[in-house]
């Protein structure tokens, strides 16, 4: 690992004081993902700025307004045993349930995951298919965007010098939305995504048909992506298997996803898919009137 | 480059240190502190032989910076007992041979206490998930599962 300086934070004041005319700083979060590239010098900073003391961005909070709000410090355990996320935001508890071990969870944040900037982060298809806003702060204002236009490609991001990831924001599931998320790694333990994907949709109680759906997957283009091709072909229809065939097969043929040192680009096309198929029909079992 | 201060409790001893920014949890207690039970192996997180409990959940200690345990509670290995009194689950671990090498030992029974401190009756499914970031090259698991298994009964027994 090369030199660098360490300054910690204890609240988000101290943060922007200690960011204030500096631009080669790396904002630390957990260090699950920062410690191996620092370790491997594939980063090399010159000053590692440590925002894990920052309290308030540990919290998860229901605001009321049918609103479920995250701090960018809130670690996948805690959104695991989440009973607000568990029911208002279960895709996304799957999701960080499946991220690397119980070690990882411990530590690894969903802000750092996001910001990590990794196409094939599990947090972030899930929280894209719920709908998430994340705020992006700097000293003097916030700016609220959808997380998909965050990406710019792998480890590249919209953020800008003097911005932090402060709060990421859902909409409470409602007892006639559902959403589902599902991954495949080559381990069940400890592996980055061949492929995953979350998906959120809204079923009309009195005629079943799906009002909303959002299809979000990773590890298939330089950045998570959304498949609006797909979310429209169900909008309006009653779940059936044809349906369910059709939206995976247009989920194949709308991906971009490339050969790497985890699978094939075909393979991915061919699971992509059949994952899709899976998380439509538990995001529909889920819309709680059909139980 | 800088240093940090960092005050912290490591297996029930308060310590008081200067760190370098860049130094890691796991060369700390190693290296500077001669805590050899902790175990460097891959360095990236993936085989769990550095595992310490920081707060009561485990960590790679191979991803910790030294200076981000500032107000922590540490225990690693050499916390949980000594030769003439080990803990629970290092007895079971010898009973049922689910020692070969060693290596990864440590962290597999840091990983196992901390789900029972969590968890006093999980079941096997709990008991594979909370082993899962910790790799065993010899065992095939079995004997390691089977020894969580054995204190979990003996304390049901002890408490029925």
């Amino acid at each position: 690992m090369n030199t660098f300086d360490y300054y910690r934070a204890a609240t988000l004041v101290e943060a922007f004081a200690l960011m204030r005319d500096k631009t080669n700083y790396t904002l630390l979060a957990g260090g699950t993902d920062l410690l191996v590239k620092f370790n491997e010098k594939i980063m090399n900073p010159k000053i590692v700025l440590d925002l894990g003391l920052i309290k308030d961005m540990r919290e998860i909070h229901f605001e009321g307004i049918g609103q479920v709000t995250l701090g960018a410090l809130v670690t996948h355990t805690q959104v695991m045993e989440s009973q607000i996320l568990q029911k208002y935001a279960p895709a996304l508890v799957k999701a960080s349930s499946m991220v690397g071990s119980p070690q990882i969870r411990n530590r690894g944040t969903i802000g750092g995951n996001i910001c990590n900037a990794s196409p094939a982060a599990d947090t972030v298809p899930a929280l894209i298919a719920l709908g998430a806003q994340i705020e992006l702060t700097n000293e003097k204002q916030v700016r609220v965007i959808p997380l998909e236009e965050l990406f710019l490609g792998p480890g590249r991001t919209v953020l800008q010098t003097g911005e932090i990831l402060t709060k990421i924001s859902l909409k409470a599931l409602k007892p006639d939305q559902g959403s589902g998320f599902e991954k495949l790694g080559k381990r069940k333990a400890l592996a980055i995504s061949v492929v995953n994907t979350g998906v959120f949709i809204e079923v009309d109680s009195k005629t079943r048909a799906i009002n909303e759906a959002r299809i979000a997957l990773g590890s298939v283009a330089p950045t998570p992506i959304r498949i609006k091709k797909a979310e429209s072909l169900l909008l309006g229809k009653v779940l059936s298997p044809t349906l369910l065939k059709d939206v995976a097969s247009v989920v194949a043929s709308e991906i971009k996803p490339i050969d790497d040192i985890r699978s094939k680009a075909e393979y991915r096309r061919d699971v992509a898919g059949e994952l899709v198929k899976r998380a439509v029909e538990e995001a529909w079992n889920k819309a709680s009137f059909l139980g | 480059m800088n240093k940090a201060a960092i005050n912290f409790v490591l297996n029930g001893q308060e310590k008081a240190l200067e760190v370098d920014a860049n130094r890691r949890l796991v060369d700390l207690l190693r290296d500077d502190l001669g805590l050899t039970g902790v175990k460097l192996g891959c360095g990236e997180g993936e085989c769990g032989a550095c595992t310490v409990i920081i707060n009561g959940q485990t960590a790679n200690s191979c991803l910790v910076l030294a200076a981000q345990v500032d107000g922590t509670e540490i225990i690693t290995i050499e916390g949980l007992g000594d030769h003439d009194h080990l803990h629970p689950l290092q007895e079971a671990f010898i009973e049922e041979g689910a020692v070969q090498c060693g290596f990864c030992t440590p962290g597999m029974i840091l990983s196992a206490k901390a789900l029972l401190d969590h968890n006093p009756n999980p079941g096997k499914a709990e008991i594979m998930d909370s082993l899962s970031g910790n790799l065993c090259r010899c065992t095939g698991y079995t004997k390691i599962v089977n020894a969580v298994e054995n204190v979990i009964r003996q304390s049901n027994a002890k408490g029925s």
